[in-house]
This record gives structure tokens, C-alpha cells and sequence, in this order.
């Protein structure tokens, strides 16, 4: 029930923004609330990990684990501040013996985009930290590639972060709020979609909901080792740092 | 104060920018109804690169001012939803201020499709079934994108700014591998897709997200294109030489290769060792050899490893028997995998040649309701086994819910033995016999196992079918001779003499069909129900006969007392239900099988058939929870039924040892073991501690034991397998490891401990031997890549052994184990290493010899040329060459000390040259 309820919501929505498009001026955006979908490639992901060598191991952690794992994401947004937060359990088997639970997973990010600062739960292991600072300034450059995303038309916006990881970024300019999923804004819009084609991992929205978000109602996380991204960043190197390719992708995931 | 000045600078900095900063004023209409446009998105971007440099929205009248902006070109970006987006080049000084005044903007819907900047990349649109063009076969030039080849394929064109329209519809998607491609920008990654890289191109329609999303098929299909990547098709063969030599003839000797071609590998290896190499080590075997054996995954997540195992050699492939090996032995091995890893084989045969000669000395001492008696033996053995094995599997993936895995296996051993061994029995201080013997033996011995699985998933989601069926067949053939002379003393003189000089022949035979047929039933998202039902059928005859020579010295008259003809026979239907839950962080599994099992016991000698029914049990219970996901409790109940072996059962007498006669028991009852564990885990990543508790507890009923009857009068003992009760043993271990982080080392530190209830019979007493242990350990590393690595193990243990037969007779010793390693690298790729394992073993007034061994060894290594593939190792083995082989135990009323001659000290130079040639692509087909 509450799946069709979901549904209707979601139909409802899409009815609101086509009688929107129709009338003279379209019904913009300031506040509401986004799920996104997670898409890791992990066999893509394991294989490049691998550096190509193959043995009884890597096959029998291939044959494991789901090729996709799938995850959703709850982001409200109200004006300049928003809220990214697991969603609702993934319907998908999501096996992964690999990572147990994937990293970021759990993450919840609180942004207030007129500040430009940030603060983000990031479970690592049994350790959760709260990540203080700034919000990462990406040089974004606009193409005139669009696409629709969740009946949302939206602009395609490349990028490079961390120096080296390649992002493709969808924003619609219907939303005014210019966030997006983890710590991924700057757009001159709300970034529905978001693809690291090189390190095989997708959020797309699945649904945007014109809900009655408050901005006040929105708050972070707060339970957690007070650091700032410098003092994460050393954290990891110190203890996963030593995994090999296989801790550098998880402290990667974690960082974004 | 500094954080003032700061904020001062700041501040002063920015009013003095924003004097010299440019500023872009407009507002945005529509064209049609002349409305202005509020929340307008007004961008500009850098001219040269695109790069987003601004943003504002306009207000309610459709106002737009960007302020601050360094001067530079610019191209001006208005856009609004459904309407055609406005762009214009602007060039800005450092103080101008741009009116552009009233800015038109047109909806979308009025212009005409080419002036539309949306539709630009996104779409493809066919209709039809999947279309696949196989890249291979269109010709394109080296290094060409993957744009290049997709015009070349008929019917597909790709404009100039890479859009791709096919059948003059536009594609909507592009995939790789069936993960959508977004094309690089060449200007921010250099890595793009190649198109000799590419194996197929696949056109389909693909439903419409929001289809997909609903559920509701609104009938909107795009065309996808999927593109398909080759395999990376590496060739190449890499290797490895190593020749040692050493003193008193020790050699070990090591060549192996692998070939391969993209999936397709064929390895082979080849030994000559006196060592104690017999075989390849972990690491070898996965590149030379058939693998590292199975690893697989249950549905749960769980790890199930078997090890591919090898009576002859270990994990590490080194003879883990008594005595000095010589071995000459080679492997071959063929793997494949194709049909896109659906399929794949593998297959290996191996040849051994193994020589063993060595001595061992026993000790034991016998506790007997009034008196000890102690056994003093020697035995010189030259053994030798010629074996032959083939093996395979194969596996096919059939489609995305079947699969089946099939593999086989047999092996041919003819095994050579012969021993001298000499034996004495004190009671006491008086000896009560001793003897002497020879014995000598051929066998032939043959193997051949296979299995075959088959898994389906149906078409509800955690229903699934599997059917096992496996067999083993195995036969073994020979003869040997026994020659042996016992004395049996009295009062210090010969009593009597006893005179064994017989040929005893060996035909035995046996065959296992097991069969399982499991249906799960998912009950709901969280739980599911598993039915069973299966067949086994253990079919098994054992011909022994000894012969006595007659008048012309020929063996050829049978001791029928020596000899049996025996068929054991055990039919189980086997079925049973279990019941699983798994949610998040709890997992429970209740369930349990039933078999009834019957016997069927023939006597050919003494023509006696009997039938005997049991119904057996084997329940299981397991309860995981996992607090977080690394730390975890669990209880694992498990129960199950032992059959005894036709060896335990057969009434044959084996007079092999004269003064210690084995005789079988046909009345021998299955047993039935319960095994209960609890377990918890806790590993803290971050701080890198670790803590792991384990607590066991097994009890069994119908335990196989043995009563044993010394005749006082001779010294002789007759031993029989007896079924008992109340056996039973519980264990615990603990560990605890953190990392000290101001010395930048590990420690570690365990408690375990031990204590087992054993029952037998001794000459007609119920005896209860309870014996305990208790032991702590305490291990710490420290390393520096490249530097060095030290590691320190230290332990002691605890043993007290008592029996009810003599409860004032108590055994109690300590043992201590001292394990340091170190390994230094120094400069010019010089390597250090030494280890000892410093064994410590308190005497006990029956083993009063000295018993203490410090085994080290060492070697210097030193690695040539700049890929360090040529090694040279200098190694000494043992070299304070204490090693004896020593090994103390207690089993009921008995407790044995063994010394044996194993390999001591001797020092070895050896070369180990290691290539390879990789990388090669294969041509473009």
C-alpha cells in the first residue's frame, strides 16, 4: 500500500510539472525532496581493483557479489540548505562480501549553500566521524548536452574533483536550491543526476517530491569525531591508507 | 589578533577587487507574451573552456544584475525550462558595467528543430529486434574512437558533434558493457575508449525509465546502443628455475612455467627435491599448478573453503610425514574460460615418485588398574609410492538462473614398504616379552571420485532446486610378508617363542553413491524453508588373507584366525527440513535431517549375514548476530552420526604387531556427536584492535573407543573397537591484538584452554582418562617497508592427564614455545633473515631424556638486475641441528613420546631465476 502510495505521489508530482510546463510560467523549485538512486558497478570496480589479475579469489568474490549494488537516497532541500540521507531499503540483494557494507553508505550530509559549508556524517568502519568545512568548489564546464531526469529536463555540466576523478553532473534550472547529491553543487540549478564514469558509480533521481520541507526542520548529524576534511583525510591514510587499491578506492568514496 | 588581521585584509582585498571588477545588467522577457521571466538562470562561463564562472536568477520583474566579475571573454548563458537557451560571447574589462537591456527568450515549442540546443546528444529511436554488428569485421583505423568505428557501422551515423543517430532516429543511450557510457571530455580525461577495443555493438529498445520505475509499460522504447568490450586478450608465459644445492647430498631442484592466452592458460611444473619439497606451495599452486583448491560463496555470504587435498603433501606443499623424502614429481595443468566466463574447465595430471627412509623410536607408558607397563620400540622403514593422478572440473553457467559444475577425478598408486622393527614391554622394571619383526608389502591402490551439482533458481524470487550426486570408488590390491619373533620372558628368562612367517594378501573394495535433492521456498523477504531428500549408498568388501608357508616352503596353507572375507553394506534415506531467517543484523537457521540407516553385514568365512536398522539424527541450529559489521556473536549447534569403518568392523585378528592384536567388532553401533559453539568477533578498523572468543563444547554417545585386554601372563594386548558413552571435550580461546601506536607495533595476546573426558576399557575396567590444558601466548611485530620486519612468538601450555584406572598416577608437564623471525633488507638489494623455533618440553618421570630443541635457520639473499628477477640464497637449515621430531601425546590410559629422524642441519646455495613476458595484445582479429 504504502508502495502505491509511493506511486501515486510520484504520478501526482509528474502531473503538477506537465500542467506546470503548459501554463505560461514554469513552477520553480525552492524547497522539497529528491531520491536518489546509487548504481555501483562492482564488478567494474573489483576488476580495475584487481589490476587485472585474475585467480580463484577474485572469481569466487566476483561470483558473490551483485553486479550492481543499489542504494537510495533521501535529499530535501529548502531554500539554501539541504539534507542527504539514506533512503528507503533497496529492494535489491545487494550482495557484497567484499565491503560489507559499502562505504558511504551511511553517510548524511547537511549543506547550507549560501555559507558554502558543509557538515557530513561519514561512517568509517565503527568509526563515525563529522566532517566540518568548507563545500568543495568544482570548476564545472557546461555543455549544451541535456537530458530529462525524473521528467526533469537538465544540462549536462563536466568536471574533474580530487584531481582526478572525472564527474558528468545533470542539473535542472527548474530547481532553484543549486545542490545535489553527497557534496556535489555549484550548478546553477538542482543536480539530478551525477556519474564518475571512471569509478563506475551513478546517483540519478528517481522522483522529486514537492513536500512541505522546512528549512529550520532540517538539521544535521551531529554523533561523531569532530574533524575537518584535512584531519579525515589523514585519519584514513593512517589506517586504511596501508590496503592497497583496494583502501584507496574505499578512502575515495568516502572523501567525494 | 592574527585572525583579525586576517579578516581585515579580506575585507580590504574584496572592496578593492570589486572596484575593479566588472559588472552585467539585464532582464528577460518572453517573446511571445512580453512577461518577464523571473528565476531566469543568467550563467557565464569562460569562453575558452566553457567553465562556469557565475550564476544569478533573475527577480520578478526578470531583473538580473552580476556583479564582481574579472574581466575576461565570457559567453553569456540564459536558460529557462522550455525555453530555447540564450547564449552570447562577451567580452568584459576590468571596469565596464554591460547593460544589456531587455534579453527574449522563445519558448522552445515556436523554433525551429535545428536552432533547439536540447535535443542535441541525447537521442537514438529504433524499432525492432536487437541489432549486434560485430566490430571486427568493420575496418577502422589504429587508435580510432569509438565514434569512428560507430559510423562505420551501416545505418548509424555520428555527426561532428559526436551525436549518434541511427536509422535516422537519435540514440538515447549508450552503454558499455552494459553500464551507461557518458563520453569523456577529451579536454578534462585522456583516457577514451579505443575502437579495437570494441567486440560487438548490440541496438535495442530499452523501456522507458519511468516504465522500468512504475511498472506501467507506457509503450516508450528507445533505441540503446550497447557497446560490447573484447576480453583483454593478453598472451604471454612467465616462470620460475630454481636450482639448490647443498652438503651431504641435499638438493632442491624447481622449474615451472605458465603459457597463457587471455583465459586460456596451460602451466606446468616439475620437482626434484630432498628437502621436504614435494610439491608446489600456496602461492605456486595458484599460478602453476590447479589451483589454490575451492573457494566459494554460500548464498549467506559466507566463505566456504576446501582445500585440495593431497595425503603426501601440506598446504605448503612439504612433506608433513616421518622420515627423509626424496621426491621426483611433475604436474600439468590446463584451465579455460570463455563464453564470457559462463564456461569453464580445467584439468590436471600429476606424477609423484616418493622415496621415505627414516627411523623412529616410541616411547609409551600403559597404565593399568595395579601396575604400568612401558613399550619401548625402534622401527627403520623404506617406503616408496608411484602415483599417478587425473583431475578436472568443469562448469557452465547455462543461463542466468541454472547452473552445473562437474568434477571428476582418479588416481593410480603403487605403494612399496618395508620396516625392521624391534619392540620391547616392561612391567615395571621386568621385561615381559620383546620381539622382532620384518614386514614387507606391495599394494596397488585405485581411485576414481566425480561429483555433479545442479542449482536452478525459479522464477519467485529465493525459490530455488539443487540436485547432488557424487560418487567414490576406490580399490586396493597387494600382498606383503610378516616375519616376526617374540619372546616371552618369566622371571628374566625366556618363557616361550612365538614365530609369525606368513604372506598376507589385501583385496578390498568400496563404493559411495550420495545423492541430495534440496527445494527452498522463500516464506517471505526474510525467511524461506529448505527441503531435502537424498540417498546414500556405501557399499564395501574387504578380503584379507594370511598364509602359513607349508611342507615346501610356499605360502599357501590360509590361517583362517588371520583371515576374513567381509562385505559392510549401509543404505540411508536421508531427508529433512530446516528453517531460515536472515534480517539485516540477525540470522537464524533451525532444522535438522533424519536418516534411516540399515546395515548389511555379510561373513562370507564363517557364512553369517546380519541386518541391522538405526535411525539417525542430525540436527543443526545456528543463531549470527552482528551488532555492527564487524563485530559479531554467534551459536552454532550442530549434531551428526559417524558410521564405523569396515576396519573397525570386520572380526579379523591383525597380528602385524604380535604383542598388540587389533581384532573388529560387527556389533559396533553408529555414534552420534553434539557440537556446540559459541563465538564472538569484534575488529575495530580505525584502531586496528582486534578481539575473537570462541567457546566448543562436544559430547558424543555410542563413541567408538576400544578395549584393550593386556594378558598378564604374556605382555600381550588384543585391542577392540568398542562403542561407549560419555566422552565428551570443551575448548576456549581468546585473543586480543591492538596496535601500540607510539612504538608503531603490534601485540597480541591469547589464553586457551582444554579439557577432554575419554572413555575405554582396560582388561575389563571402565577407565575415564580426563585430561586438561591450559596455555597462553603472547605474539608482537614490528616492520618497516623495505627496512625490516621482526616478529616475536612466545608460549606455554599446561598438560595434566590422569586416569581412573590409577588416579594417584598423574602426568602433568610444561611446554614452551619461543618463535622469533627477522628479516633485514639491506642496501644492494640484500636480504637477512633468520627464524627459531625454540621448543621446551618439561621432563616427566617416565620421558626423562632431554627433549629441548632450538631449530634456526637462516639465509642471506641477494636479488640481481632491475626487475629483481634473479635471486641468489645462501640458507643454512637447523643450525644447531637439534631437530628430532618429537611429538608427545595422551590418549586415555596410554601416553606416547615419539622421536623420529627427520631433516637437520645443512646449508644450501641456491639460484632462482624468475621470467616472464607479458603485456603482449594479441593481433586484431
Amino acid at each position: 500500500m504504502q508502495h502505491i502510495g509511493k506511486k501515486l505521489s510520484f504520478l501526482l508530482v509528474l502531473i503538477l510539472f506537465a500542467v506546470g510546463m503548459q501554463a505560461q510560467h514554469t513552477i520553480f523549485l525552492d524547497h522539497g525532496r529528491i531520491e536518489y538512486e546509487k548504481r555501483l558497478n562492482m564488478h567494474a570496480r573489483m576488476k580495475q581493483m584487481a589490476g587485472g589479475e585474475e585467480n580463484s579469489w577474485t572469481d569466487m568474490l566476483k561470483k558473490g557479489t551483485d553486479q550492481y549494488q543499489v542504494t537510495y537516497f533521501d535529499y530535501s532541500f529548502a531554500n539554501n540548505t539541504t539534507l542527504y540521507k539514506p533512503g528507503r531499503e533497496s529492494p535489491a540483494e545487494n550482495r557484497n562480501p567484499f565491503w560489507g557494507e559499502a562505504p558511504a553508505e551511511q553517510n548524511v550530509v547537511y549543506s547550507r549553500l549560501d555559507s558554502m559549508q558543509s557538515i557530513a556524517q561519514k561512517k568509517v568502519f565503527e568509526q563515525l566521524f563529522v566532517v566540518k568545512d568548507s563545500i568543495r568548489t568544482i570548476r564545472w564546464k557546461i555543455t549544451d548536452e541535456t537530458r530529462k531526469i525524473a521528467g526533469f529536463d537538465c544540462r549536462r555540466a563536466n568536471a574533474i574533483i580530487m584531481d582526478s576523478i572525472y564527474v558528468v553532473a545533470f542539473y535542472t534550472d527548474a530547481i532553484i536550491t543549486p545542490g545535489g547529491p553527497e557534496s556535489f553543487s555549484g550548478l546553477p540549478g538542482m543536480i539530478l543526476g551525477v556519474a564518475l564514469p571512471h569509478d563506475h558509480v551513478t546517483w540519478f533521481a528517481t522522483k522529486v517530491l514537492v513536500d512541505d520541507i522546512r528549512e529550520d526542520a532540517l538539521k544535521p548529524s551531529v554523533k561523531g569525531k569532530a574533524v575537518d576534511i584535512k584531519a579525515l583525510n589523514e585519519a584514513l591514510a593512517k589506517s586504511i591508507g596501508k590496503w592497497g587499491t583496494w583502501g584507496k578506492a574505499y578512502i575515495k568514496a568516502i572523501l567525494l | 589578533m592574527k585572525k583579525l588581521f586576517g579578516v581585515v585584509l579580506c575585507t580590504l582585498f574584496a572592496q578593492f577587487c570589486m572596484a575593479q571588477q566588472a559588472a552585467v545588467k539585464g532582464s528577460v522577457v518572453d517573446t511571445l507574451n512580453r512577461v518577464p521571466l523571473s528565476h531566469t538562470v543568467v550563467a557565464l562561463l569562460h569562453a575558452k573552456d566553457s567553465v562556469l564562472a557565475k550564476f544569478v536568477r533573475s527577480d520578478e520583474k526578470g531583473h538580473f544584475e552580476i556583479n564582481h566579475v574579472p574581466a575576461g571573454k565570457y559567453l553569456l548563458l540564459i536558460s529557462y525550462p522550455a525555453f530555447a537557451d540564450y547564449v552570447d560571447p562577451l567580452t568584459l574589462s576590468d571596469t565596464s558595467v554591460v547593460q544589456l537591456g531587455k534579453i527574449m527568450l522563445t519558448q522552445r515549442s515556436r523554433l525551429l528543430q535545428e536552432v533547439v540546443i536540447q535535443q542535441k546528444v541525447a537521442a537514438i529511436k529504433m524499432k525492432g529486434d536487437t541489432t549486434e554488428f560485430n566490430a571486427g569485421s568493420f575496418k577502422t583505423e589504429a587508435n580510432a574512437s569509438v565514434e569512428d568505428l560507430l559510423k562505420k557501422l551501416p545505418g548509424i551515423q555520428v555527426d561532428s558533434k559526436g551525436q549518434i543517430t541511427a536509422q535516422g532516429e537519435s540514440v538515447k543511450k549508450v552503454l558499455v558493457d552494459g553500464e551507461e557510457f557518458f563520453g569523456d571530455d577529451p579536454t578534462l580525461v585522456t583516457k577514451n575508449l579505443r575502437a579495437d577495443m570494441v567486440d560487438k555493438v548490440q541496438l535495442y529498445d530499452k523501456k522507458s525509465d519511468q516504465a522500468a520505475f512504475t511498472g506501467i509499460d507506457d509503450g516508450e522504447k528507445s533505441k540503446t546502443i550497447n557497446i560490447q568490450l573484447k576480453e583483454d586478450k593478453k598472451r604471454g608465459f612467465f616462470g620460475k628455475v630454481a636450482l639448490g644445492a647443498g652438503d651431504q647430498g641435499f638438493h632442491n631442484n624447481e622449474a615451472m612455467i605458465n603459457v597463457f592466452r587471455g583465459k586460456q592458460k596451460i602451466s606446468a611444473y616439475g620437482i626434484v627435491s630432498n628437502t621436504g619439497k614435494v610439491g608446489l606451495n600456496w602461492g605456486d599452486r595458484e599460478k602453476f599448478g590447479s589451483g589454490s583448491g575451492e573457494m566459494s560463496m554460500s548464498d549467506d555470504g559466507d566463505m566456504v573453503f576446501y582445500g585440495q587435498g593431497d595425503d603426501l603433501e601440506g598446504w605448503d606443499g612439504r612433506y608433513q610425514n616421518k622420515g627423509y623424502p626424496l621426491v621426483q614429481t611433475g604436474g600439468l595443468n590446463y584451465s579455460n574460460k570463455w563464453d564470457q566466463e559462463r564456461q569453464n574447465l580445467n584439468a590436471n595430471y600429476k606424477i609423484m615418485k616418493l622415496f621415505v627412509d627414516g627411523s623412529t623410536h616410541t616411547e609409551s607408558q600403559n597404565i593399568l588398574q595395579d601396575t604400568v607397563y612401558y613399550d619401548n620400540s625402534s622401527e627403520r622403514f623404506n617406503n616408496s609410492i608411484f602415483r599417478n593422478r587425473l583431475s578436472g572440473s568443469y562448469e557452465n553457467q547455462i543461463d542466468s538462473s541454472s547452473s552445473i559444475k562437474l568434477r571428476v577425478d582418479g588416481s593410480l598408486d603403487h605403494k612399496m614398504s618395508g620396516s625392521f622393527n624391534q619392540s620391547e614391554r616392561l612391567k615395571g622394571a621386568d621385561l615381559v616379552n620383546n620381539n622382532q619383526r620384518k614386514s614387507s608389502s606391495v599394494f596397488d591402490i585405485g581411485g576414481f571420485n566425480s561429483s555433479l551439482l545442479w542449482r536452478k533458481k525459479l522464477k519467485k524470487k529465493g525459490r530455488t532446486i539443487s540436485l547432488t550426486v557424487s560418487e567414490n570408488y576406490s580399490r586396493t590390491n597387494g600382498e606383503g610378508l610378516l616375519d616376526a619373533v617374540t619372546n616371552f620372558y618369566k622371571m628374566g628368562q625366556v618363557d616361550s617363542v612365538q614365530k609369525i612367517d606368513q604372506r598376507k594378501t589385501t583385496n578390498n573394495e568400496g563404493v559411495q553413491i550420495n545423492s541430495n535433492f534440496a527445494y527452498t521456498e522463500p516464506l517471505s523477504k526474510a525467511s524461506s524453508l529448505l527441503i531435502n531428500y537424498g540417498v546414500a549408498i556405501t557399499n564395501n568388501h574387504s578380503n584379507r588373507n594370511s598364509y602359513n608357508q607349508n611342507a615346501n616352503g610356499k605360502y599357501t596353507s590360509l590361517d583362517s584366525l588371520y583371515s576374513n572375507d567381509y562385505g559392510f553394506n549401509i543404505f540411508t534415506h536421508k531427508g529433512g527440513i530446516s528453517y531460515g531467517y536472515t534480517k539485516k543484523k540477525i540470522r537464524i537457521n533451525l532444522g535438522g535431517n533424519v536418516g534411516l540407516t540399515s546395515f548389511h553385514q555379510s561373513d562370507v568365512f564363517r557364512d553369517t549375514v546380519r541386518t541391522r536398522n538405526f535411525v539417525n539424527w542430525y540436527p543443526r541450529a545456528i543463531f549470527r548476530y552482528n551488532f555492527t559489521q564487524q563485530r559479531r556473536v554467534s551459536f552454532d549447534y550442530n549434531g551428526y552420526t559417524q558410521q564405523p569403518g569396515i576396519d573397525q568392523l570386520q572380526p579379523i585378528l591383525v597380528n602385524d604387531d604380535p604383542v598388540n592384536v587389533v581384532i573388529g567388532n560387527p556389533n559396533l553401533k553408529p555414534a552420534f556427536s553434539s557440537n556446540f559453539n559459541l563465538n564472538f568477533s569484534d575488529y575495530k578498523v580505525m584502531t586496528n584492535r582486534s578481539i575473537w572468543m570462541s567457546l566448543s563444547y562436544q559430547t558424543t554417545s555410542n563413541a567408538i573407543s576400544n578395549r584393550s585386554y593386556l594378558d598378564p601372563s604374556s605382555g600381550k594386548r588384543t585391542t577392540q573397537a568398542v562403542n561407549v558413552n560419555g566422552n565428551s571435550n570443551a575448548r576456549f580461546y581468546s585473543y586480543f591484538g591492538w596496535k601500540v601506536v607510539p612504538l608503531d607495533m603490534r601485540l597480541g595476546g591469547n589464553l586457551r584452554g582444554g579439557t577432554n573426558r575419554n572413555i575405554n576399557y582396560v582388561n575389563d575396567q571402565y577407565n575415564v582418562t580426563r585430561s586438561n590444558n591450559l596455555g597462553i601466548g603472547l605474539n608482537a611485530s614490528k616492520d618497516k617497508e623495505k627496512k625490516y620486519q621482526v616478529y616475536l612468538d612466545m608460549s606455554a601450555d599446561y598438560n595434566t592427564s590422569v586416569s581412573s584406572v590409577q588416579s594417584s598416577l598423574r602426568t602433568n608437564y610444561w611446554t614452551y614455545n619461543i618463535n622469533p623471525s627477522m628479516d633485514i633488507f639491506l642496501p644492494l638489494k640484500i636480504q637477512l633473515h633468520g627464524d627459531m623455533n625454540y621448543m621446551i618440553r618439561q621432563k616427566t618421570p617416565v620421558f626423562t631424556t632431554n627433549n629441548n630443541a632450538a631449530i634456526i635457520n637462516a639465509y642471506v639473499a641477494k636479488k640481481f638486475g632491475k626487475k629483481e628477477l634473479v635471486q641468489v640464497n645462501l640458507s643454512m637449515n637447523d643450525l644447531l641441528n637439534q631437530n628430532i621430531g618429537f611429538d608427545r601425546y595422551v590418549q586415555t590410559n596410554t601416553i606416547t613420546q615419539t622421536t623420529r629422524t627427520t631433516i637437520g642441519r645443512y646449508g644450501m646455495l641456491s639460484f632462482i631465476w624468475n621470467f616472464n613476458k607479458l603485456g603482449a595484445a594479441a593481433p586484431k582479429q
